[in-house]
């Protein structure tokens, strides 16, 4: 007679029934019925989940388990996301345990080492992933950076380079000093820090006087090229136009108006350096200023920083203030607690920088993606993120895609040494095509770890071959997301 | 995603896009490494096991709000899947393994069957209907609400005398067929949220199944059963009448075994039935019911509604005088409880800077407060009048 243990005892029933349902294949799809699809979004492969993966896939397999005895043909794929800087940082540090760097094993083994750990770690979050009860196609299971999505990040590119939505430029971005490398705006963490404001006395061109702004960063004024006020401020109404001389280095700049300055913070007057503040760098597009770099990728001031070059930005920052005091330009110095971003990983200060990338140029890709959700092709649950993704799609940036790392899809770029000429191409070349020299190089950055994510719900499918499995199950059922992909677009 | 759907496959990736809560501690603060108040999910599942945890998240997944969490929270659930295990044990047990089946009679049912039947189908729609919406909270609320209050509180105790008591052998059967049947599709949906405890459950239960799996097995479907929804108004108006005498039992500390007579003025509906009279007596420990006009002497008010008022007779061990001193007690404590609340309630600092749940803890102590005096008082006028 059957009759159930006296204790309920869940870890020897979960851990039986997920093995045999795994090995029964009742996992797969049935290839009856209408399709109901999910695909994975890819948990990163160097944290242990966390519970905000705890629900985002339990809610999964909740929906995927009760359409499956809906009946429906009922696919969920698995994967798991390379995570870029992450998985480096990780990588590095167990080698700097060792007293290695990077650049002691080279490109190469670097990377082959990392595929080593990369694939032990993926091993674990599969356990974890079978640990809370998900049905998941394993059969399915792919790998942000595994070749079948190398082949689909290539070709994406290459499409979109000839259609001219993908260009190099330089771009202000959120640079981290100690990796070396870019970072998203999700890459970059918030922190209340104390200190000081300080009010500086930029004197007028002409018939004396002076404007008093207020800064958070004195180290930068060496690259202004504006000071700005707000239009609508009768304090300085009068004075928009005016030539302003910028102390220590006597250039002139101009006073601008523009909407985006607070009345309220500090003075109501800041000033404005393009090159290493991003609402900067968007006043300087709109007024066309001059964008003067003072500080280089290693946060030490460069040749355009004068007496101050080869400073770090701290001693600058003590000089500069230190000077302006000399010349009697020191109105005051306030305590300021304001929010600094810090890299996520090793929680370095962020430095906001001009800098070489490869971006997408969003507008013209955003259009459908606008029009779709507006109506409600793509349904939001609960629907007030139609709004919040509207929102932000309207007014999408450009999308800097490249990254200064080992790990991730390199960049299928490939410049000549004989003759200069760019070659974007799917597969690897051989020679240029314009002078024969067969001396190329390889772009030496990877793409953003969301490039291929963009790419997820249909690449994982087998794009870009057609496969039985993209005709049946693409457009996929549902994404099962936090808020933070709505910036992905 | 949608951008390069668009651009690549002319078709859009996705229909529908969930937007999962934010999971925050108890107190609501973000988790974080340096605040120490994460909560590990694989350390959860070795603890509770990931069914609690699954169903925890799910019936806490209110769309638009976020999720703050608390192990206590994780425990309740446990215990929620405790109760499914020793129901479905308690079930396996009381059937005949060997004649069973779930094909139930459907002209040979009891009053409380047909009342089951009837919930089990509603809680289909309600699962169901959630789960298409990804109304994740309301389905699990639900089916959580159905097995726990309704099936395993006052069905299975309901069938109890069937199951037990050789006068009721020409019953015993149809009626373990319903108690499969629910068994059976109430596994079928809590399959979703806590799938490894209802598959071994499953596995053990002696019907003929359609597939190997629960896993794989078919969603219950809804169905028309309008002409079960007087009979399940009927129990549910019962459920009431024993509610009302379990209350005055336990604030007059009658134990199970003493059995009481009450007195039923009916209003707007008819004297109870045989088969409704025998429920109440296994059901409230009662013995007799009479019919009357107006309140007994020495009796409790257990329910007054606009169809009938029931009351319980005191038997002559009761001492009144003793009662009222101790009931003037109980007055006096839940009237502190009432006012404690009342003055937290009303300060606009603590409304101003408690958590949110502490504050809903609050108003849930005075609601609870509010209604026990109020049961209090009409004890009370019962003694005094």
């Amino acid at each position: 007679m059957a009759e159930l243990e006296k204790h309920y005892d869940p870890k020897d029933i979960e851990k039986k029934w997920y093995e045999r349902w795994e090995k029964s294949g009742d996992f797969k799809p049935t290839g009856h019925g209408k399709p109901y699809v999910i695909v994975i979004p890819p948990p990163n492969i160097t944290a242990r989940l966390h519970m905000g993966h705890g629900l985002n896939l339990t809610l999964q397999d909740i929906s995927i388990r009760f359409q499956r005895m809906m009946g429906k043909d009922t696919l969920w794929v698995a994967g798991e996301d390379h995570a870029g800087i992450a998985t480096q940082n990780v990588v590095e540090k167990k080698l700097k345990e060792e007293g290695k760097t990077k650049n002691d094993l080279g490109r190469p083994l670097f990377i082959e080492k990392t595929w080593q750990w990369a694939d032990e770690y993926r091993g674990h979050i599969r356990d974890q992933i079978r640990t809370i009860g998900c049905s998941v196609d394993w059969s399915r299971d792919r790998f942000t950076l595994d070749e079948g999505l190398n082949k689909a990040v290539r070709k994406v590119f290459v499409a979109l380079y000839e259609k001219g939505l993908i260009y190099r430029g330089k771009y202000i971005v959120n640079w981290c000093p100690r990796c070396n490398t870019v970072l998203s705006d999700e890459e970059v963490e918030h922190v209340d820090e104390k200190s000081s404001l300080w009010h500086f006395n930029y004197p007028l061109k002409e018939n004396g006087g002076y404007v008093t702004i207020a800064t958070t960063r004195p180290e930068t004024m060496l690259g202004d090229t504006a000071v700005a006020v707000n239009p609508s401020d009768e304090r300085y109404k009068h004075m928009i136009g005016k030539t302003l001389i910028l102390p220590i280095v006597n250039r002139e700049i101009p006073i601008i108006a523009d909407q985006y300055v607070d009345k309220e913070f500090g003075t109501g007057a800041v000033k404005v350096t393009p090159a290493h503040d991003p609402n900067d760098y968007q006043m300087g597009i709109r007024h066309n200023l001059e964008f003067i770099e003072v500080i280089d990728e290693n946060a030490i001031m460069n040749e355009n920083a004068g007496i101050y070059q080869g400073l770090d930005i701290k001693e600058a920052r003590k000089r500069v203030v230190e000077e302006i005091e000399r010349l009697g330009l020191l109105e005051k110095i306030e305590d300021y607690t304001h929010s600094v971003g810090h890299c996520y990983r090793c929680d370095t200060t962020i430095d906001p920088r001009l800098s070489d990338q490869w971006f997408v140029k969003m507008g013209p890709l955003a259009k459908k993606a606008i029009e779709v959700v507006e109506n409600d092709r793509v349904k939001f649950y609960p629907d007030r993120w139609k709004k919040v993704y509207l929102n932000w799609m309207y007014e999408v940036h450009d999308w800097c895609i490249s990254r200064q790392l080992w790990w991730g899809h390199a960049i299928p770029v490939w410049y000549c040494e004989n003759c200069g000429h760019i070659i974007v191409s799917e597969t690897d070349p051989s020679s240029c095509p314009a002078c024969g020299s067969d001396h190329l190089r390889q772009d030496e950055d990877v793409l953003d770890t969301w490039f291929s994510s963009a790419l997820w719900p249909f690449s994982t499918l087998g794009w870009p071959e057609q496969t039985q499995d993209l005709e049946k199950y693409y457009p996929t059922s549902t994404l099962v997301t936090g808020f933070d992909i709505i910036s992905f677009g | 995603m949608i951008t390069m759907g668009m651009e690549f496959m002319e078709e859009v990736p996705f229909h529908h896009v969930y937007i999962n809560q934010l999971i925050r501690d108890k107190k609501g603060r973000k988790m974080s490494k340096s605040l120490g108040n994460g909560i590990d999910p694989i350390e959860v599942v070795e603890e509770y096991g990931a069914d609690a945890m699954r169903f925890t998240l799910s019936i806490l997944a209110g769309q638009g709000r976020d999720i703050n969490l608390d192990v206590k929270n994780i425990l309740n659930y446990k215990h929620f899947a405790n109760k499914i295990w020793n129901a479905s044990r308690f079930s396996l047990m009381n059937i005949d393994q060997t004649t069973v089946t779930d094909a139930y009679k459907k002209d040979d049912l009891a009053l409380s069957d047909r009342w089951i039947l009837y919930r089990l189908n509603e809680t289909v729609r309600s699962v169901t209907q959630g789960l298409e919406g990804y109304d994740y909270n309301l389905s699990s609320k639900s089916i959580f609400e159905f097995f726990w209050n309704e099936f395993c509180d006052w069905y299975i105790e309901s069938i109890k005398p069937v199951l037990y008591q050789p006068e009721y052998a020409g019953r015993k059967q149809n009626t373990q067929s319903v108690l499969i049947h629910v068994l059976d599709k109430s596994l079928r949906l809590l399959h979703p949220f806590m799938p490894f405890i209802t598959e071994e459950i499953w596995q053990m239960l002696p019907i003929n199944k359609e597939k190997e799996h629960l896993m794989i097995s078919k969603w219950p479907e809804y169905e028309q059963m309008k002409d079960f929804e007087k009979d399940a108004n009927a129990f549910a108006n019962l459920m009431e009448v024993v509610r009302g005498i379990r209350n005055v039992r336990s604030e007059l500390q009658i134990p199970p075994y003493d059995k009481i007579d009450i007195s039923c003025i009916y209003k707007d509906t008819k004297p109870f039935t045989i088969e409704e009279t025998l429920y109440i007596q296994a059901l409230a420990s009662v013995n007799e019911i009479h019919q009357a006009s107006e309140k007994p002497s020495r009796s409790s008010t257990a329910l007054v509604s606009p169809i009938l008022d029931v009351y319980c007779h005191l038997s002559g061990t009761i001492d009144l005088e003793e009662e009222k001193v101790r009931l003037a007690k109980k007055i006096e404590k839940a009237e502190t409880d009432v006012k404690h609340a009342e003055k937290k309630l009303s300060n606009e600092k603590f409304i101003k800077n408690a958590d949110e749940a502490v504050i809903e803890e609050t108003k849930e102590k005075h609601r609870e407060a509010m209604m026990t005096l109020e049961r209090l008082r009409m004890l009370m006028s019962d003694f005094e009048g």
